[in-house]
């Protein structure tokens, strides 16, 4: 069985779904977005801080790009992930459509492979989309000065990040296997993330805060300060990190690749077990 | 295909319980049993969507599901298709799975075979439930298989699309040499098309053989007629007294329903009848049909 021709077939279904396609269509806008408010801001006379706006932003054609970034990856584009991957699998589970394909000679990580597969060729897709466009529309509007690594190497870190969400996403959707299922679950645990984060943060701060006679906490407490970069949000928010240069622990990584392997490990052996409605 | 000792269970229930049953190459196994009976939980467990808690199923003598599957087209249940995209796609989708790289010869091929070539560009989702079997028969076809296995294929069809299902199968089995594999509730069907039968009931197999097996089982492998007379009382009362003869119930048209056993025959019962005086008015052999046999063996 060839591997290309199940991602053939499963990159062809995914991207016949309208809201691939919708997705599409949204990556395209916000690079076309990005740059036009990067524009008006910084031809604005908006003072912030006693500063003028205007004179801080820094307008150029990888800023652009960075700014369609930064409003790709405030969850919008994760939403579609989480939508396409729920129903990519969940969804023709409930459908029946997945017991179509498994009475065909073909493995169930075999599959699942061609599905996370098509998923990576989508959000390459949008990203690929997003970043010309929005380079393009910066350059005419800019010029090309300004930070073309960090930009790119943001671009490449939303692919991984995303990516790694996928696999997470299938994981909890094998386990669910509802598409309101795995939508709800990723939210809770998005949520429950965030909170976790913040929790840390602000601990840690009052920690620090605390004359050193005070500040008698378990060393417990400690490794948990330390395990912020290993949180979802601090993973998959590779993209925006790498975009403006910010030198990313080795520990930021592990959790990334954690999230991608362990998703995908979970996923491959939950639907191996399972029966097939 | 063989099938030794298989067993799935749902929770504390047991759907299919030490299942053995063989399809031989050329068969058209009609696979019987009244609902709920674990047809499709054992037709699941066949081609790989459930695991067996036990037993073990082999097709070609391939015991590894996913290589199994190579050369065995299913229809499994309600079929179910990507609505948005068209049958052709959905085909092409499913050739795509069977690591056919250019199926187009193909698709055109199980098309014209189920007659849906003209509507393949439709959306699947427009298909009636008769398109829809069809496109599913022809997906099961992808590929050449040399084992088709097909639960309930003429199931919501209106009576003209159930006769050409029945024929494609009958088609499939005698011209291009596939052996079928069918689950179905309609023993007419069955009858009609099958050479060997197995009947399910409550997850066990009741009863397997040749359809002429099947009929001939038991005790009225000796014979049944159906009998009336003017004087129905003197009817029930002769039959009663005669060693071999034993009242069935009511036949068609309110005629007495008698199995007659060796020694007596047919010919033995009228004249025994005739003997105490009985005004016989009409006395029909009775074939006993395959729906006859179901119903004593599932109760």
């Amino acid at each position: 069985m060839s591997a290309l021709l199940l991602l053939r077939a499963e990159s062809v279904k995914l991207l016949s779904r309208r809201s691939a396609r919708l997705g599409l269509v949204l990556a395209a806008l916000l690079g076309i977005v990005g740059p036009l408010l990067l524009g008006t801001l910084s031809g604005s006379a908006i003072v912030v801080n006693g500063a003028d706006l205007g004179e801080t932003l820094q307008a150029n054609a990888p800023m652009a790009a960075r700014w369609a970034l930064s409003l790709r990856d405030f969850w919008i584009m994760q939403a579609f992930v989480l939508l396409l991957v729920s129903q990519s699998f969940a969804g023709e589970l409930q459908a029946r459509t997945l017991r179509e394909d498994l009475v065909r000679p073909v493995g169930r990580s075999q599959v699942l492979a061609a599905k996370l597969g098509a998923m990576a060729l989508w959000i390459g897709l949008t990203l690929a989309l997003q970043y010309a466009l929005s380079i393009g529309l910066g350059a005419v509007l800019f010029g090309t000065d300004g930070a073309w690594r960090d930009v790119s190497l943001g671009y490449v870190g939303s692919f991984l990040s995303d990516l790694s969400f996928a696999a997470f996403t299938l994981a909890v959707a094998t386990l669910v296997r509802s598409v309101v299922g795995t939508a709800v679950g990723m939210l809770l645990f998005i949520v429950f993330s965030k909170l976790l984060g913040w929790a840390l943060f602000l601990a840690e701060g009052a920690a620090n805060a605390l004359p050193p006679e005070m500040n008698q906490l378990p060393q417990a407490a400690y490794w948990l300060f330390a395990s912020q970069p290993m949180l979802p949000s601090a993973a998959w928010g590779l993209g925006g990190e790498l975009a403006v240069g910010a030198d990313l622990l080795w520990v930021t990584w592990a959790a990334w690749a954690l999230y991608l392997l362990g998703g995908w490990a979970v996923a491959d052996r939950a639907f191996a077990w399972s029966d097939i409605p | 295909m063989e099938v030794r000792g298989l067993t799935h269970r749902f929770g504390a229930r047991v759907a299919v319980q030490s299942l053995d049953l063989t399809v031989r190459k050329g068969d058209v196994y009609g696979f019987l049993g009244p609902n709920g009976a674990g047809k499709t939980t054992a037709m699941r467990c066949m081609v790989g969507l459930l695991r067996p808690h036990q037993g073990s199923v082999q097709i070609f003598g391939e015991g590894h599901p996913v290589r199994a599957r190579a050369r065995l087209g299913a229809m499994i249940e309600t079929p179910a298709f990507h609505d948005w995209m068209s049958g052709r796609d959905n085909l092409w989708l499913s050739a795509c799975y069977l690591g056919l790289p250019d199926p187009h010869a193909e698709l055109d091929r199980v098309l014209d075979r189920v007659g849906l070539r003209e509507r393949a560009l439709d959306k699947a989702g427009a298909y009636s439930l008769g398109m829809r079997q069809r496109l599913s028969i022809a997906r099961a076809l992808l590929g050449q298989p040399k084992l088709l296995l097909l639960d309930e294929p003429t199931n919501g069809l209106d009576p003209r699309g159930m006769h050409e299902v029945r024929q494609l199968v009958r088609s499939l089995a005698l011209h291009d040499g596939i052996t079928v594999f069918l689950s179905t509730h309609l023993l007419a069907e069955v009858q009609a098309i099958c050479n060997r039968v197995g009947i399910l009931q409550k997850g066990r197999l009741q009863a397997e053989g040749t359809v002429e097996e099947l009929l001939a089982r038991g005790d009225q492998a000796d014979g049944m007629v159906e009998v009336s007379s003017s004087d129905p009382a003197a009817l029930a009362a002769a039959v009663a007294a005669l060693p071999g003869a034993e009242a069935k119930g009511e036949g068609t048209q309110g005629r007495l329903r008698v199995i007659v056993q060796a020694p007596l025959d047919v010919p033995g019962l009228i004249a025994g009848l005739v003997e105490r005086g009985v005004p016989l008015t009409s006395v029909v052999p009775q074939r006993r049909s395959l729906e006859d046999v179901f119903l004593e063996l599932t109760g």
